[in-house]
C-alpha cells in the first residue's frame, strides 16, 4: 500500500492506494479516514487499482480555512483524482463520502463507470429539518481535566458496531473518529443540506445502494430504487454503521459481484 | 491551537514509507534541520516549531518509524533502526548535512545518528537527555515499556489521559491535551515500541562519542531529575535549564526558544544561562 498527497485548490489531499487493474476510488464517510477502507482493500487489490482519498478535513487531508460547501469536497477530490491520472473509475462512498461519490458522477457521467453508495439513504423536508435541529441542539462532550469524555464517547463507539463485531475492532474506529472530531469544521451538516434528489436523477452509471442491517444513521434508502434509474440494493444482515470495518471480505465480494455484472 | 503553515510527504526507507511534515525551502544558506518526536507521538508536536524554524531554513520533523502515518519497522525497533530511518530521510531529501533536534527518545535518536554520521551531523538540540539508575529504569519500564492493551470499559483511556495531564506543561490545556492524544494511543500494541527503544539505550555509553556541539534543553517535565545527570558526560555540551517551561514549549515559547536555538546552530554561540 503506497501512500501519498496531491495538492487540491484548498490544500494538501492524502490518499493511498493498492492493487492494480480497473480504478476503484473509495471515498470514507465523515469522521473517518481511509483507514475505514484499508481492511477491505486487501481482498480486492488482486483485481482493482484500489485507491483511498481522504476529503477536505479528514485524515492527513488539509483542514479548510473556511466552512467547506457540498461543491467544495466534491471539486477537491476531483482535483485529487486529476492528480494521479485517474480518468475512469468505478466509485464506492460511505454514507457522505456515497453523497460525494453520486456529486461527481453527476457532474462526469463519463468518468464514472459504477456507484456503491453505502449508508446513502434519503429524508423528507421535514425529517432533513429535524435532523438538522438535532444536530445543532447535540452538543460534543467538552474536553475536560479528568478525560471523562474519553469514556463517555468511547461508551458511545462500544454500542455502534454488529452483535459480532469485536471490541478491538471498535476501538479501532473510536480511535480515528477521536481524531476526526477535533477538525474546526463538520461535514455532516453541508452533505446533508445538499440537493441529493437532483443529482441522483442525473445518475446514468450503475449504482449499488448498501447499507448495514444495524446502521441506524440511514433511513429511507429504499426511495433512492426510485430516484436512480439503474440501481439495486442490498442490506448487510448483522452489521452496523461501520461495515467496512466489521465484515471486509464479505463487503469486498458483494462490490466484486456487482463491478462485475455486465 | 491553529496548525501551523507547512507540507507534508512521504520519502521511502528501508523498512517502509516515513511520512514528514516540512517548512522551509531546501538551498538556503542555512543548514537544513531535523527534529525527532517523543514516543508515542508524531512530529505533530513540532508544528508551530516547523512554522518558526522554516522562515530561514529547510526544516524536517519525519514520523519516527511506527509512530504517526510512517510504516511500523518488521521488528520490535532499537534507537539505532531510528536513527538509520532518520539517514533514510537524509538521503531521500539529498541533505547533505544537517543541524538535528529530538524530544525525550528523540534525543537518543540525535546521539545515535550523530554517532552513525558524524561528518553529516554539525550541531545538536536535545530536549531532555535522561541518565537512570537501575531503579529508574525498572520503574519507567514497568510504566511505559509495555503494551497498551484496549480493555472493554475505557479505563485505558483515562490511564494513558491521565499520564499525559499529570506531566503536562504550565500553559497546556485540555484541548491541547486532547491534540495530542490520538497519536499518543493509536500504536496500540506496538505502542511500547519506542519506550523500550529508549529505555534500552544509555547515553553513558554513547553520548561521550559525540564531538559535535550539544545543547541540552531541560524543563521541568517529567525527566528533569534524570536530565540534571548529563553534564559529567558530555564532550562538547551543556545544559539551559527552563524550570517555567514544561511539555508544550515548543508551542507556548516558540519565537523564545528559536531566540537562543538559532545562534547556537548558526553562530556557535552558547545561551547565556547554558551552563
Amino acid at each position: 500500500m503506497k501512500r501519498g498527497y496531491v495538492d487540491s485548490d484548498m490544500g494538501q489531499m492524502h490518499y493511498w492506494k493498492t492493487g492494480s487493474g480497473p480504478n476503484l476510488v473509495l471515498l470514507h464517510q465523515s469522521t473517518q479516514t481511509a483507514e475505514e477502507y484499508k481492511d477491505m482493500a486487501a481482498f480486492l487489490e488482486d483485481k482493482y487499482t484500489v485507491w483511498a482519498i481522504e476529503w477536505l478535513g479528514h485524515g492527513m487531508t488539509d483542514d479548510p480555512t473556511r466552512e467547506p460547501e457540498m461543491a467544495d469536497y466534491t471539486r477537491t477530490v476531483i482535483q485529487a483524482m486529476d492528480a494521479l491520472g485517474i480518468d475512469k473509475a468505478a466509485m464506492l462512498g460511505h454514507h457522505g463520502g456515497g453523497s460525494i461519490c453520486i456529486d461527481i458522477a453527476a457532474q462526469q457521467p463519463d468518468r464514472v463507470t459504477h456507484i456503491v453508495a453505502s449508508g446513502t439513504g434519503h429524508r423528507s423536508p421535514e425529517e432533513l429539518e429535524g435532523l438538522l435541529k438535532h444536530r445543532t441542539d447535540t452538543a460534543q462532550p467538552e474536553i475536560t481535566a479528568d478525560g471523562a469524555f474519553l469514556n463517555k464517547m468511547w461508551n458511545i463507539y462500544a454500542t455502534l458496531g454488529g452483535p459480532n463485531t469485536p471490541m478491538s475492532l471498535m476501538h479501532r474506529v473510536f480511535l480515528v473518529n477521536m481524531k476526526e472530531r477535533m477538525r474546526p469544521y463538520d461535514a455532516h451538516d453541508p452533505i446533508l443540506k445538499w440537493n441529493k434528489a437532483e443529482a441522483c436523477a442525473k445518475l446514468t452509471c450503475p449504482v449499488l445502494l448498501m447499507q448495514g442491517e444495524l446502521d441506524t444513521f440511514v433511513t429511507g434508502q429504499e426511495h433512492l430504487l426510485d430516484v436512480i434509474e439503474d440501481s439495486r440494493r442490498v442490506v448487510m444482515k448483522d452489521i452496523g454503521a461501520f461495515l467496512f470495518y466489521e465484515a471486509p471480505e464479505e463487503i469486498a465480494k458483494v462490490v466484486d459481484e456487482f463491478l462485475s455484472e455486465g | 491551537m491553529t496548525l501551523a503553515p507547512l507540507r507534508r510527504t512521504y520519502v521511502q526507507g528501508r523498512n517502509g514509507q516515513i511520512h514528514l511534515r516540512l517548512a522551509g525551502n531546501p538551498g538556503g544558506d542555512k543548514r537544513p534541520m531535523l527534529c525527532f518526536h517523543l514516543s508515542p507521538s508524531s512530529g505533530v508536536v513540532y508544528e508551530n516549531w516547523l512554522a518558526e524554524m522554516g522562515k530561514d531554513r529547510l526544516i524536517v520533523a519525519p514520523d519516527t518509524p511506527g509512530y504517526g502515518m510512517s510504516d511500523f519497522p518488521p521488528e520490535q525497533p532499537t534507537i539505532g533502526t531510528f536513527a538509520e530511518a532518520m539517514t533514510d530521510v537524509m538521503d531521500a531529501l539529498d541533505i547533505k548535512d544537517a543541524d538535528i533536534m529530538g524530544y525525550h527518545t528523540g534525543s537518543k535518536t540525535c546521539v545515535e545518528l550523530a554517532r552513525q554520521q558524524p561528518d553529516r551531523i554539525k550541531h545538536l538540540v536535545l530536549i531532555s537527555a535522561p541518565i537512570y539508575t537501575e531503579a529508574d529504569l525498572a520503574k519507567q519500564n514497568s510504566e511505559m515499556g509495555s503494551p497498551d492493551t484496549p480493555v472493554e470499559d475505557g479505563s485505558h483511556l483515562i490511564h494513558s489521559w491521565a499520564g499525559l495531564w499529570r506531566w503536562r506543561g504550565p500553559e497546556q490545556t485540555p484541548a491541547d491535551i486532547m491534540y495530542a492524544f490520538p497519536d499518543h494511543i493509536r500504536g496500540g500494541e506496538r505502542k511500547h515500541w519506542g519506550h523500550a527503544a529508549a529505555f534500552s539505550y544509555t547515553y553513558p555509553e554513547n553520548i561521550p562519542a559525540v564531538k559535535q556541539p550539544i545543547l541540552v534543553i531541560n524543563t521541568n517535565d517529567d525527566l528533569v531529575v534524570y536530565t540534571r545527570r548529563i553534564r559529567e558526560h558530555l564532550a562538547n555540551g551543556k545544559v539551559i535549564e527552563l524550570m517555567d517551561w514544561g511539555h508544550g514549549f515548543l508551542d507556548y515559547h516558540t519565537e523564545e526558544t528559536a531566540a537562543f536555538v538559532r545562534p547556537f546552530l548558526d553562530q556557535d554561540i552558547w545561551p547565556d544561562t547554558a551552563e
